[in-house]
């Protein structure tokens, strides 16, 4: 096991060096600087050249790169060129904690509706419950995010007045943004969760716990859910670490202080700091996420053999 | 005379399926003597497993099975809910299957799986159900069974999944053991060390068995009744002696004449094949492949013709009238 986790380490600093460097070089492969967007048209060719050298911007790119990587073994993920005297770890440790805490929670409730629900459309194959939840899936998965939040901000906020339509003061704040971020996901993981379900319970040892009498609710919610719980520990992986990081749809209409924001922010200015920063962090999250999901589900399924 | 624990009265079933509907048995009736060993033997599709799965409610969700009558240890099993019906299953009626490799649940340990059962019906804590699950294991015959309790079904042979299995099915000490076909997916050495323990494990504990194959050799090495079943319908029935040496039904003589006797002597499959359950014949099942084959046969299903107080065979040869004209046919 430890063997397993050192090599899945190794094997995630590799994946990272590799974004890092792909990541790095398209950005500068790109026509534009961080300084040639309309903004900065009045600003006076020898100031923008002082500043382009301050960053270093002048430099061969390699050079960049290699002092790009120093400081980021240091911990320092660079610095922003578009707002003053904020780095990009400034810009994670502001955003982070508002996107995880909704993020954290659209999970939560991703799982505890999706599972049971797609579980009770395969037992319920062709009844009005089946029915019902792929419904729901069916527009869970076509309708944008966009859409839904600006749906459901009119109806709750505007008509009904409820709900608050930005910020994260009060428990209020979070449904909306949460459920909004949540609703693709209870889609998803309700269908994937229903189709392994109905493939679990074609199987023979389904018919065996029941020749052993187990009632049917623990033959579904005992021994048949530790089986097709699988898929949906493997699709987690990315899940979490893309919903912890934020999503800029919801951020932006919500006006939640996220990371999402930053990050489409960034692209739009040709931030290369911040892209790139946010860009690895996420990544690294990625691989940790997977990494940790992995170890869950050689514990859940004994067939995975991982001391080889 | 020996109590009857099961009592089949005319069962009926069948499944919707998008090509019509399949009638996988039409009206079988038989019964189960306490502590003895029921053979049923039959070709592939013939209904035998869908019988029994129909007596334990275990069948999938587009079946319906309807009898006039399960009578087991003096309880009408066919009119309580499946829900009842659990708690018998496991406690009082055991069930081995085919496939060992898949009839284990993948994620859970041996333990998990014997001791849910035993928890379950036996009223046990963990501790005295692990203590019965090593016992259980011991008696199947499992080298080592403290190492094997951690065990996942991947780290076992073939066959000591399937002696898990038994000792799982025989864990509550239960009336009866259905074992469908329990040695078919298993090596020929391993088969006979099963039949062996099904043997001894019946002797222990005085269970009736009910043993489902297609293989006469296997069911005539563990079983002393025979009940030959055919399209859906049981053709013939009776000691297995009688079945061998005063054969009834021209299918049994077809069966007889289709196992290895290791004289040397030629095998002699049935031609033909099974008839269409979505359309079954309305004369004998096995008119369309047996050579006395009569008009009557084609018009009429045959009734039982009794051949002694055990014995029944299900073909027209056996009526007066087709005997005076043709006199006893000889079938093997
Ligand atoms: N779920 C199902 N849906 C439709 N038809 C079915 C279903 N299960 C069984 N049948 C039909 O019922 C008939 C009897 O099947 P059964 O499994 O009892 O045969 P069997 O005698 O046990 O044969 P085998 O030796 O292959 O196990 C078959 O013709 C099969 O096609
Ligand atoms: S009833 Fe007729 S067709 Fe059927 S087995 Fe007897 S002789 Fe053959
Ligand atoms: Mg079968």
């Amino acid at each position: 096991m430890v063997r397993y986790i050192i090599k899945r380490i190794v094997a995630g600093f590799l994946s990272l060096l590799m974004l890092i460097t792909l990541t790095f070089f398209l950005m500068h492969a790109i026509p534009g600087g961080p300084f040639s967007s309309d903004k900065y048209r009045k600003t006076p060719q020898a100031v923008l050249e002082q500043i382009q050298d301050q960053y270093g911007l002048n430099e061969p790119v390699y050079v960049q790169y290699i002092s790009y990587l120093q400081n980021l073994a240091k911990g320092n993920l660079g610095v922003s060129f578009t707002k003053l005297n904020y780095s990009v770890n400034d810009l994670i440790s502001n955003g982070m904690p508002a996107s995880a805490k909704i993020g954290f929670l659209a999970i939560l409730l991703a799982l505890l509706i999706g599972i049971p629900l797609g579980t009770t459309a395969a037992v319920r194959r062709g009844h009005l419950a089946d029915g019902v939840s792929m419904v729901i899936a069916t527009v869970g998965v076509s309708v944008p995010s966009f859409v839904l939040c600006v749906l459901t901000m009119y109806l709750f906020c505007d008509r009904l007045k409820l709900l608050p339509t930005y910020g994260l003061s009060s428990w209020k704040c979070y449904i909306l943004p949460v459920g909004c971020m949540a609703f693709g996901q209870i889609a998803y993981i309700t269908r994937l969760m229903r189709s392994s379900m109905l493939e679990t319970l074609r199987q023979d040892f389904i018919r065996t716990e029941r020749s052993k009498g187990i009632p049917e609710l623990a033959v579904i919610g005992k021994y048949a859910l530790k089986n097709s719980i699988l898929p949906v520990i493997t699709y987690m992986g990315p899940m979490v670490a893309t919903l912890l990081t934020g999503t800029f749809i919801i951020e932006k209409v919500f006006s939640i202080p996220g990371l999402g924001r930053y990050f489409v922010n960034a692209i739009g200015d040709r931030d290369y700091a911040v892209t790139l920063g946010l860009t690895i962090f996420v990544g690294a999250l990625i691989i940790i996420c997977n990494l940790i999901v992995d170890i869950i589900y050689a514990f859940v399924d004994p067939r995975v053999k991982i001391d080889r | 005379m020996a109590e009857k624990i099961l009592e089949v009265k005319n069962l009926r079933t069948t499944f919707q399926t998008l090509a019509g509907e399949v009638k996988a048995v039409r009206g079988t009736s038989f019964y189960v003597e306490s502590g003895e060993s029921l053979g049923i033997v039959g070709e592939s599709g013939c209904g035998k497993s869908v019988t029994m799965l129909s007596i334990l409610h275990l069948l999938d969700e587009n079946a319906r099975a309807e009898a006039d009558a399960i009578n087991f240890v003096g309880q009408d099993i066919s009119r309580i809910t499946t829900k009842e019906m659990r708690k018998l299953n496991g406690y009082k009626i055991g069930m081995i299957f085919q496939d060992p490799m898949t009839s284990l649940n993948p994620v859970f340990s041996i333990e998990q799986q014997i001791c849910d059962p035993l928890m379950r019906h036996l009223k046990l804590n963990r501790p005295q159900a692990r203590k019965k699950a090593l016992e259980m294991l011991e008696t199947v015959g499992i080298p080592s069974p403290e190492s094997r309790l951690k065990q996942y079904p991947h780290e076992l042979s073939g066959g000591l999944r399937q002696r898990v299995m038994i000792a799982i099915a025989m864990c509550c000490n239960p009336r009866l053991l259905i074992a469908d076909e329990p040695t078919t997916a298993l090596d020929v050495t391993v088969q006979a060390q099963i039949l062996d323990l099904m043997k001894q494990m019946k002797e222990e504990y005085d269970t009736a068995v009910v043993l489902i194959s297609h293989d006469l050799g296997v069911i005539s090495s563990l079983c002393s009744r025979v009940i030959v079943m055919y399209g859906g319908v049981i053709v013939e029935e009776g000691l297995i002696d009688d079945l061998f040496y005063e054969t009834g039904h021209p299918y049994t003589a077809g069966l007889l004449r289709s196992i290895p006797r290791g004289d040397g002597e030629k095998l002699v499959p049935i031609d033909g094949t099974p008839p269409d359950l979505l359309n079954p014949p309305k004369g004998c099942p096995f008119a369309a492949r047996c050579s006395h084959a009569m008009k009557l046969c084609r018009e009429a299903m045959p009734p039982k013709y009794p051949m002694n107080e055990h014995h029944y065979s299900c073909c027209w040869l056996h009526h007066p009238s087709v005997i005076a004209k043709r006199g006893e046919a000889k079938l093997i």
